[in-house]
């Protein structure tokens, strides 16, 4: 096929010029870098209503500045036109196929079960101030993980929102719109990862002291991956020596499983965590009790330097 | 053009008329939300009758008395004229999301 | 040039009259409205200023990732104050400031409706806004955001009295901006000059009528759910609590039903004050003045249409989203024909570029930039992104800076000369206004991006890998310029009071009412009220009034007389006398502070005498009105004579009472809304039984029955007052005794006990009325052609009998329906 007019060259050109503005626009949890088809349709929504809103901007400051400008003698101003037309009817011609766009996009943006869609679903459940993961059928039985949720990429996933105290906002702005997670209720959001990768998730309703650092991060495995990571994680967790598994049970077991078929108790469960924050854990553990400010730890017994090290030890193997 | 033997004060007729658009959008929210809460297969289509049903139903008394006043002379005639057009015109348009979006997903 | 000062002996009788007395004691007894408008816009300008101070900690904390400024504690309270200042200190109170000041003067009237009452909101605003901001000192300030969202609020995750101090205190701030609302409404509508009628009212005056009657309207909600919130910290009625049938939901939605309409209550008096300008400096009267009328009113419809577009993200099905979609966009169109009339009033007259001017050039900029964004805002997917990040942060700013800082401030220019009777100092006010201008655009234009880069509002820290820094760290510089411009505009403001020039007579040419009077103004506005039946005011209407030539235009019998109108057609219908310098809403304000402070700290003992207090100095303050001689009737100039301050229908009172229950009405329906939602939409278990309809509902609504039959109608007699008493008692009785389930139960519990509160403290309130009628009636004060207390009786008992149906269905035959 030709194109007589030479279009071919201009999205081109156009992408030239707009380069380095789209390149501030990544991040890791940028919504105008979207890697997913949720948060392209409303990345695409939103550039398309930036150019309208700068153009209709630059209108009425233009009309002002003409309005403003000396003149001699007072000039007649049709009510009809100026009230009418611009005030009334261009607006609502405007915003008419703005809304039939809009409903549109979010219809198709929500968690319908139809036929080829086969979403997987999982949990997510948030708590002052983390999130926990189900995967509730994952070979027979559930699942459980902590500030990392795994996903098949390129596959939808309708993930279930809960709390387990106060409201949670659910966020992973590359990949699709935000949700709350409310008491009481189960909210669901559709989201769908285009490549395998790594995406930061944040907390986008205040929940109380910590809401800053209520972040989490979403896996994006190819399917095969994400069958054998599962599969990883659903075998039991390599045994610790008999001291390091006494001294972790004597205090951190309380709350924490190390196991990912086992829910955990009051704290996240800790399966992964070796692969989640390799390198951090003798610092976060040295920094016991309260590894980080505002989390509550409940007070235990804490062994010594030595003997957190070796924890810390232990906790990178569960990977 | 004679004053209007019922109609009151254009303000007020204004006034009026956002109050019919305000009885649309309070009750189509209401039954929208009924619905759901009493969903089943068979009510689907009755649930989105019945709020076309309340959309058209405040369009028509709009409708009327935009052409009484356009008949008659009431204190603040414009006004009252231009805010039951608006109000027939926000009616409207608040009924235009039943055309796109599911009821209760 | 006019002559505005009034003949010597004509001005030395009338401010004898009406000026405030000097001295501590004359200060705290304040009742006329130049003063009261004065304090409320100085006190609304100090808080400002701490809520401007605890921006400016934000942005230092916010400058540069993991900054170690604050901590996440001390930032939560810091960001929660900050945004409850801004809205509730400073916008609602500045604008009720605005009203006060400037209404009676542009009505042609010497002062408000209910001058005690004006006194009694003052005191209220400035104790419970003390309250809320002195909490910071104590380190126990409200930290869980500015609206309050349980279940982060409630006792179980906010376990402090920092959230009952907003609760209580902000509730403490609502009884004035309540009492504002009926005082303007009342106003508005009947204490005008002769020959105003409603179509020729200044534009302004219809902003203030319509916002006040949002206010009306739009804040009961909020009150309502802030006392339902404190009775669940209280008492453990778990109207939100999920794990006992409540809901979050529940709370957003009265508060945003609140919310949201605020934001246009907010905006409306500030566009009220462009409308008013742009036609003085573009030299020709404004276009559209019918166009505007209908913006107005469809503005204030539409706004509360809008609240669940705070709700995008809670996972409320498409369509409900939809329809607040729609009307979150349709809400564009009223806005924008305002716009557009204002530029066309440009466009058609000869404007000329005076410093007010200058900010109203940058609301233009600021606001429809923000309009804009709000309407990005309101498109459901958008949002899903947005909702809840610094994108959000920069919008409200937008529409709250520019929509209202930037005309105020304009204002202030515009009708500083008139507060002190001086000119500003040209130069400082320009680079006041550039300053502000490109602070304010550099702080938040930006924090567009920063959100849509991912950054969550309410964060107080962040990693620096986001790319976030430099944005944060402009805005962060720029909020200082910021700062800078505001600071010059209060230095500007003192030098001007200072060493401004003398202002002439109506330094704008505005040939506005307001205007026509000497600056600073006279205690009682004008010589002589202004007769304007005639179309076309001639050219020396100013110094007509001046002379004593029109309306009023004298003193006798001690008396403080303004006019009041038909509310229509303007026509005056009678003369009002109205009271004095009083100690009265003082104390009235001490009363309602032993009433809230002590719930404080649970000492719920001092809590009932407060009650007892205001309800006594309530009686007093009625008794202390009216006259046991039937009104006279009275010359007033321009050979016509009426009535002098009638007791009945057309009194004001009864107006204020209806208003009054118009904002009672929709706590009544706010707190029906609960009832329906907790049973028809929560997504709990159901309480157990319905409670069957006994012996106590049938007494109840028998005894609401017989004190609206009894009280209605108009002939006097002691025995119809005896039986509206009586039957207004056993109705509080039936509905005290009425069998339901504990309210600590479950929340449909709750929310039924909470009804037959409700409706118990009307029967009550009524019965109280009935008593007090027949007490009157015994001394006096009543007579068939002065009946306004067997009148505000009888509305009294109609309201409490209607929505005591209302509760007694709810109560009983809602849960029925639902199985």
């Amino acid at each position: 096929m030709r194109f007589v007019h030479g279009t071919p060259t201009r999205p081109a050109a156009a992408g030239f010029l707009l380069a380095p503005l789209l390149g501030g626009c990544a991040g890791p949890l940028s919504a105008l870098d979207p890697a997913g088809p949720g948060a392209a349709a409303i990345a695409l929504l939103w550039w398309g209503m930036l150019v309208g809103a700068a153009l209709i901007l630059l209108g009425v400051l233009l009309l002002l500045a003409h309005a403003l400008r000396p003149r001699a003698a007072p000039r007649r101003v049709s009510e009809r036109l100026m009230l009418g037309g611009a005030g009334v009817l261009f607006p609502l011609v405007t915003l008419t196929v703005l809304l039939v766009f809009a409903l549109r996009t979010g219809e198709a943006l929500l968690p319908h079960r139809s036929a080829g869609d086969r979403p997987l679903v999982v949990e997510a459940r948030g708590q002052q101030w983390w999130w926990e993961f189900v995967y509730p059928d994952f070979a027979g039985a559930p699942l459980y993980t902590a500030g990392t949720l795994h996903i098949p990429a390129g596959r939808p996933v309708d993930v279930h929102l809960s709390s387990r105290d106060v409201i949670h906002g659910f966020w992973v702005p590359r990949l699709a719109g935000k949700l709350d997670a409310i008491p009481g209720h189960r909210t669901v959001l559709r989201l769908q990862a285009d490549q395998a990768g790594t995406y930061a998730g944040a907390c986008a309703e205040f929940c109380g002291l910590e809401h800053t650092r209520m972040t989490f991060t979403i896996v994006a495995h190819d399917p095969a991956d994400f069958a054998e990571r599962l599969t990883a994680l659903a075998a039991p967790p390599p045994a610790a020596e008999p001291e390091v598994a006494a001294a972790f049970a004597a205090g951190c077991g309380a709350c924490h499983s190390t196991d990912a078929r086992t829910r955990s108790g009051a704290g996240p469960n800790l399966a992964g965590i070796g692969r989640r924050l390799p390198g951090d854990l003798p610092a976060l553990l040295a920094r016991h009790p309260v590894p980080r400010p505002g989390h509550r730890m409940p007070d235990h017994a804490v062994p010594d330097a030595a003997m957190l090290a070796r924890i810390a030890a232990y906790l990178e193997e569960l990977r | 053009m004679r004053r209007h033997p019922l109609l009151p004060h254009g303000a007020a007729t204004a006034v009026g008329a956002f109050a019919i658009w305000a009885s649309a959008f309070t009750l189509l929210y209401i039954v929208q939300a009924l619905g759901c809460r009493f969903r089943g297969a068979e009510t689907m289509l009755l649930h989105r009758a019945t709020m076309y049903g309340v959309w058209i139903v405040h369009l028509v008394p709009l409708t009327l008395l935009l052409i009484a006043l356009l008949q008659s002379s009431v204190p603040m005639r414009r006004v009252a004229i231009l805010g039951t057009a608006a109000a027939l015109g926000a009616t409207a348009w608040t009924g235009l999301p039943l055309f796109f979006a599911s009821a209760c997903q | 040039m006019t002559v505005l000062e009034p003949a010597p002996g004509l001005d030395g009788e009338l401010d004898a009259l009406w000026r405030t007395p000097h001295g501590r004691r004359g200060w705290l007894s304040a009742v006329n409205h130049t003063n009261l408008g004065r304090r409320f816009i100085v006190t609304a300008c100090v808080f400002f200023g701490i809520g401007g101070l605890l921006a400016m900690l934000i942005r230092i904390q916010l400058a540069t990732p993991a900054n170690a400024f604050l901590n996440a504690g001390l930032y939560n309270q810091i960001f929660t104050l900050h945004g409850t200042v801004m809205m509730f200190l400073f916008a609602i109170p500045l604008f009720e400031g605005m009203a006060v000041y400037l209404l009676p003067k542009i009505l042609g009237a010497r002062d408000l409706a209910f001058p005690r009452l004006t006194a009694y909101g003052y005191w209220c605003y400035l104790f419970g806004g003390s309250l809320v901001v002195g909490s910071l000192a104590f380190g126990v300030a409200p930290d869980a955001g500015w609206f309050m969202y349980t279940p982060l609020s409630s006792r179980p995750y906010s376990p402090g009295i920092n959230a009952d101090i907003w609760l209580i205190g902000i509730t403490f701030v609502e009884v004035s901006a309540v009492s504002a609302a009926v005082e303007i409404v009342v106003s508005v509508l009947k204490v005008r000059t002769g020959g105003m009628p409603l179509s020729r009212m200044p534009l302004l005056a219809w902003y203030l009528l319509v916002t006040a009657a949002m206010m009306l309207v739009g804040f009961p909600p909020l009150i309502l759910g802030s006392i339902l919130l404190e009775i669940e910290r209280a008492f453990g009625w778990p109207f939100f609590d999920p794990t006992r049938g409540g809901d979050p939901l529940l709370w957003q939605h009265l508060f945003w039903l609140f919310g949201h309409p605020e934001v246009y209550i907010i905006f409306l008096p500030a566009a009220g004050a462009v409308s008013t300008m742009i036609p003085v400096f573009a030299r020709r009267p404004i276009l559209g003045y019918d166009w505007i009328v209908v913006s107005i009113v469809a503005l204030a419809f539409l706004s509360f249409g809008l609240w669940v577009h705070h709700m995008f993200a809670v996972g409320i099905p498409h369509l409900a989203l939809g329809f607040f979609s729609a009307a979150s966009m349709l809400v564009a169109i009223p806005t924008a024909v305002q716009i557009f009339a204002w530029i066309g009033t440009l466009l058609a007259g000869r404007p000329v570029l005076r410093l007010p001017m200058l900010f109203v050039c940058g609301f233009f900029f600021i606001f429809v930039a923000g309009g804009l964004t709000g309407v990005m805002l309101a498109v459901v997917p958008f949002d899903w992104q947005a909702h809840d990040t610094h994108f959000v942060v920069a919008h409200l700013h937008y529409v709250l800076i520019g929509g209202f800082l930037f005309p105020m401030m304009g204002a202030a220019y515009y009708w500083l000369p008139h507060l002190t009777g001086r000119m500003p100092v040209y130069n400082l006010g320009t680079v006041s206004f550039w300053l502000l201008f490109v602070g304010f655009n550099l702080t938040f234009l930006p924090m567009h991006l920063t959100g849509l880069l991912g950054m969550p509002r309410r964060v107080y820290s962040y990693a620096p890998d986001l790319g976030w820094d430099w944005l944060n760290l402009l805005s962060s510089v720029a909020s200082f310029v910021m700062a800078m411009g505001f600071a010059l505009f209060l230095a500007d403001i003192l030098l001007q009071r200072r060493f401004g020039e003398r202002a002439p007579a109506d330094p704008w040419q505005a040939g506005t009412l307001e205007w026509a009077m000497p600056t600073p103004p006279p205690s009682y506005n004008f010589a002589s009220q202004p007769d304007l039946s005639h179309p076309s005011p001639s050219e020396a209407l100013a110094s007509e009034i001046a002379a004593g030539r029109h309306f009023l235009g004298f003193a006798r019998n001690g008396w403080r007389e303004t006019l009041a109108v038909e509310a229509a057609s303007g026509r005056p219908d009678q003369v009002l006398l109205l009271p004095g310098p009083t100690l009265l809403p003082l104390w009235m304000g001490l009363a309602t502070a032993l009433f809230f402070v002590p719930a404080l700290f649970g000492l719920y003992p001092l809590t009932l005498l407060g009650a007892v207090l205001v309800i006594g100095l309530t009686l007093a303050w009625l008794w202390s009105m009216g006259s046991r001689d039937d009104p006279p009737t009275v010359p007033v100039g321009r050979g016509l004579s009426i009535v002098a301050a009638p007791a009945d229908r057309r009194s004001p009172l009864h107006w204020g009472l209806a208003a009054a229950l118009v904002a009672d009405g929709s706590l009544f329906a706010a707190l029906g809304f609960g009832q329906a939602f907790l049973h028809l939409v929560a997504p709990n278990v159901p309480a157990d039984d319905p409670v069957p309809i006994g012996a106590a509902a049938i007494l109840a609504a028998a005894g609401l029955a017989a004190a609206a039959g009894a009280a209605a109608g108009s002939r006097v007699s002691q025995a119809r007052l005896g039986i509206a008493a009586a039957g207004s008692a056993l109705a509080m009785a039936g509905m005290l005794l009425l069998p339901l389930p504990a309210p600590t139960e479950h929340a449909q519990a709750a929310a039924a006990n909470a009804l037959a509160a409700f409706v118990a403290l009307h029967a009550g309130m009524a019965s109280i009325a009935a008593l007090y009628s027949l007490a009157r009636l015994r001394a006096g004060y009543v007579s068939a052609v002065r009946d306004l207390a067997l009148r505000n009786t009888a509305l009294l008992a109609a309201y409490a009998a209607g929505t005591g149906i209302l509760a007694l269905a709810l109560i009983h035959l809602l849960p029925l329906a639902v199985r």
